[in-house]
């Protein structure tokens, strides 16, 4: 920056040489033509003729001041013409201006007057503000003043004879003038360096401002467009994010299928075995009944035409007694008891998949929260039932709430499997006995509330604050990926303006407590 | 009178049953209990022949007495009738099980299945033997197949061909997939009995859990057999009669069948060698001074020959009958009455012979009985099945 700085500064000092040394020269020009022109004048003036006899000629002093005059102030002119402000120019010109003194000085006749002349030369050469310019005229102005002092005094001092060194108290004034000039010059050398530099300071500052405001600038317009950017990235993130929830959801869902659909093959195939087997045996009990069935038509028969004989009546005894009556009595009943109450189990499960899976249900509809509740726990049964038994505690009043019912059963089903497993983990070894899952339903202003507690092992206070979390699981691999709850809190916090909280008790058992708003707001995102 | 003990925590499942099989009254003692604990109180009182367990239970589960039951009473058949639908619960139940089956099960076949693990003590009578036996649920592989299987299943993309190629190399492997593909949880109404149908019927995925995921096969440690075995010769030998057996039925199911047959004929020699070593040993010690076949001697010293101990154990498994009856019957094919035609047996009984003669293997040689051939009409074709055999032991060498 300071080397910049200085070299910003020394340009400067030069094109502000450059100009006064043009400017000056051009004074110059136009002063010695003037000087020519007033040389000329003089020399006419003073000693227009010279007579010699009646002819006269006209003085060599016009000659001299025509051609000489022009000689000294041409050349000068025509340099600094040709090249202004160069140090050939000026010092051409000093020489020039010097010897244009001389001339006077010799035109006047030596005349002291005209010495001023070369005071005012040199104080005109002082426009330069370069010294050297001055030694220059001044040198010039000494050796004319030895030169012609010494060979030809009247020339310059006006008088024939005088002290050879004369020309020395004329160089001593004009080195008087010159000192002040020179201090002068070279004053305001520094003045114009001091100049130069602040200006070319300056110029940094107002640069370096500048590029600072240029860089801002870009800057500005950089993080525009990286912000303008990053919101579209943004909204592309969210959509992403959104998108995958409904994946992970989706996924989800899917998983809890699985699980499930295993779950309901096995409560479904455990009756249909018994079913099978009952029918099988009253098939084959029938098959035994027939033939006694058939005695005993015969034995009526024959009863009825009164020729019932005992062996008859043995006969059909007989028959009674091997087909094993009494068993069947008793069995009879029994099988067809079980068998139908087989059917019943399998119709409620099928019932309970349909209401829990709702398919073609999309958006949100007005359902009776209890029934939904008591076919989760149905299609879940396999999920909770080696480890825990459920009781429910429904509040017949509740009015229908509406929801996402797919989404809801799905909630609820998260919540009862976590139950199962807390408890499954609290009875670890001990097999023989079971935990409890209570649930229940109370209107709660505007709010249905649905509390399920279990007897588990509660949730450690070190993940409580994570329970919510995606993918946040304390379950083995392959036993739930982390989502239900996530989703869970998705599903009824933000599709339906509800709460989803937990009171957790280590040891004891955990109370999730799902509040959904009994009216439907409508500025809510229901999108499934 | 015998014993039979239903195990399953619905208790209506419990009444059905009894109902169901209250016909077999006279001939069946049977008991039912609600759990695993109830169960083994059961039968610290008394033995039982066969118990049939659900899996899935509150308290002790099925898998869990399935392993007591194992430990405790070896004798006892072990049968699982399960409503379980996954894989992952038929994968363990099978591994401790003799036999699967599922819910809803026919009756038929729940009667049939019963009743065969009830005769099969007539195989094998030794009540040593028996439990030895019973403790088996699984062959040992040669680990070169089994490495040959992980390979072909570690591709991106598996081969069914060459699974199935692998498969009917390997006696522990194709009885394992016969057993499972037969096991009711596949619910096909028919036996396979062909190892490339069973491979198919299983898929690559289930071959592929079985062999990496529940490490269902266990490789033979070769250190650990009888200096005198030699799994490779048994291997090749079993692979050899099978292809030879195969080409002796020209009905393509039969010949299936006989493959598997002759394949798994020998079975009870590899049971011998990796779970009875010591009775193995002075078995093979009494061959090298007599030299007569080996059948005779197991008979003699063991009461047994490894002919009908191979058939015990496929029959605990629920291999099909006319496989058991083949494998127990190999070497005196006479003692199964009412044959008129050249079948399972037979054939099995051939092949065995003459892949014996095709290594030079006279000890091994169990004699064939000509007599028996000619009684079939059969005596005639003898010298083209030499030939077949012939045959069938360069292409094996080739391939070798």
């Amino acid at each position: 920056m300071d080397q910049s700085i200085s070299r910003r500064a020394s340009e400067l000092l030069l094109q502000h040489e450059r100009a006064i040394a043009v400017r000056t020269d051009r004074l110059f020009v136009r002063l010695m033509l003037s000087q020519w022109v007033a040389g000329i004048v003089l020399a006419v003036t003073v000693s227009p003729m010279a007579w010699a006899g009646t002819s006269s000629t006209p003085h060599a002093h016009v000659l001299t001041a025509v051609l000489l005059g022009g000689l000294i102030t041409l050349v000068p002119v025509v340099t600094a013409r040709r090249h202004p402000g160069t140090l050939l120019s000026r010092h051409s010109i000093a020489v020039g201006q010097a010897l244009t003194s001389a001339l006077l000085i010799h035109l006047s006749g030596g005349r002291i007057e005209t010495h001023f002349h070369v005071f005012g030369s040199l104080a005109f050469l002082a426009f330069y503000r370069d010294w050297k310019v001055i030694v220059t005229a001044s040198a010039v102005v000494a050796l004319d003043h030895m030169a012609r002092g010494i060979f030809w005094p009247q020339s310059v001092f006006g008088v024939f004879a005088t002290s050879q060194w004369r020309w020395l108290e004329h160089a001593a004034w004009v080195l008087f003038e010159d000192i002040f000039l020179i201090h002068s010059c070279l004053h305001s050398w520094s003045e114009a360096q001091e100049i130069a530099l602040r200006r070319a300071t300056l110029e940094g500052t107002n640069e370096a401002i500048e590029a600072e405001v240029r860089t801002r600038t870009l800057e500005l317009l950089a993080s525009n467009t990286e912000l303008q950017s990053q919101m579209s990235e943004r909204a592309e993130a969210e959509m992403e994010r959104d998108e995958l929830t409904h994946q992970l959801m989706q996924a989800q869902k899917l998983e809890a299928v699985g699980q499930l659909a295993a779950g309901i093959a096995h409560e479904i195939n455990t009756p249909t075995q018994f079913v099978g087997d009952n029918t099988r045996f009253l098939k084959e009990s029938f098959h035994d009944l027939n033939p006694l069935l058939e005695k005993a038509s015969r034995l009526a028969e024959a009863v009825c035409a009164g020729t019932a004989t005992p062996l008859l009546g043995k006969e059909f005894q007989e028959g009674f007694d091997g087909a094993d009556t009494a068993y069947l009595v008793t069995e009879v009943p029994r099988a067809i008891e079980q068998s139908l109450d087989g059917i019943e189990r399998i119709r409620r499960i099928v019932l309970a998949m349909k209401e829990f899976s709702h398919p073609g249900v999309e958006g949100m509809t007005s359902i009776d929260i209890n029934r939904a509740i008591a076919s989760t726990i149905t299609v879940a049964t396999n999920e909770w039932k080696y480890v825990a038994e459920i009781q429910t505690d429904f509040d017949s009043t509740l009015p229908p709430v509406p929801c996402l019912p797919g989404e809801i059963n799905q909630v609820i089903l998260n919540v009862i499997v976590n139950a199962a497993h807390a408890i499954a983990d609290a009875l670890g070894d001990n097999k023989q006995s079971r935990g409890t899952i209570a649930i229940c339903t109370r209107r709660d202003g505007d709010f249905a509330e649905i509390r399920i507690s279990d007897t588990g092992t509660g949730i450690p206070v070190a993940v409580r604050e994570k329970v919510f979390d995606p993918f946040f699981t304390t379950k083995e691999v392959g036993k739930g990926t982390g989502q239900g709850l996530s989703i869970a809190y998705a599903v009824v916090v933000k599709k339906h303006g509800g709460t989803l909280d937990f009171e957790s008790a280590a040891g004891r058992g955990t109370t999730f407590v799902i509040r959904l708003p009994l009216a439907v707001k409508k500025a809510k995102d229901y999108a499934a | 009178m015998k014993r039979i003990l239903f195990v399953d925590d619905e208790v209506n499942i419990l009444h059905g049953l009894r109902r169901l099989l209250r016909s077999q009254r006279r001939v069946w003692d049977m008991s039912f209990v609600g759990s695993g604990e109830e169960a083994l109180a059961m039968m610290a009182t008394k033995p039982f022949d066969v118990l049939v367990t659900d899996m899935q239970m509150p308290g002790m589960n099925g898998a869990e007495l399935l392993e007591h039951v194992q430990a405790r009473h070896p004798r006892t058949v072990r049968i699982v009738l399960s409503g379980h639908s996954d894989m992952e619960a038929c994968m363990h139940s099978v591994s401790g099980s003799h036999q699967f089956l599922s819910k809803p099960c026919d009756a038929d076949a729940l009667r049939a299945v019963v009743e065969r693990a009830c005769n099969l003590d007539r195989l094998l009578q030794a009540p040593r033997l028996r439990e030895k036996l019973g403790a088996v649920v699984e062959l040992p592989v040669v680990p070169r197949t089994y490495d040959a299987l992980s390979r072909a299943l570690a591709e991106s993309e598996v081969d069914l061909q060459v699974v199935a190629g692998i498969v009917e190399q390997d006696i522990g492997i194709a009885s394992k997939i016969l057993q499972l593909v037969n096991s009711s949880y596949f619910g096909l109404r028919h036996e396979v009995v062909d190892l490339r149908q069973a491979t198919a019927y299983l898929g690559v995925t289930t071959i592929k859990n079985l062999v990496l995921a529940f490490g269902m096969f266990r490789q033979i440690e070769t250190r650990t057999l009888p200096a005198r075995f030699s799994i490779d010769r048994e291997q090749s030998h079993a692979l050899l009669t099978a292809r030879i057996a195969s080409k002796l039925l020209n009905d393509k199911a039969a010949s299936q069948q006989v493959f598997l047959a002759a394949l798994l004929h020998d079975v009870g020699k590899l049971v011998l060698a990796t779970h009875l070593v010591d009775d193995y040993e002075s078995v093979a010690a009494a061959q090298d001074v007599s030299g007569r076949p080996s059948y005779r001697i197991e008979t003699e010293l063991l009461g047994i020959s490894h002919a009908y101990i191979g058939a015990y154990l496929l029959g605990l498994w629920g291999m099909p009958y006319s496989i058991v009856e083949a494998v127990a019957h190999h070497h005196a094919p006479r003692r199964v009455l009412h044959q008129t035609e050249f079948g399972l047996l037979a054939a099995t009984h051939v092949a065995d012979a003459l892949a014996s003669e095709q290594n030079g293997d006279l000890v091994r040689c169990g004699e064939l009985d000509e007599a028996y051939l000619d009684d079939l009409g059969v005596l005639n074709r003898l010298p083209a099945w030499r030939k077949l055999a012939a045959e069938a032991a360069e292409s094996s060498n080739d391939a070798a």
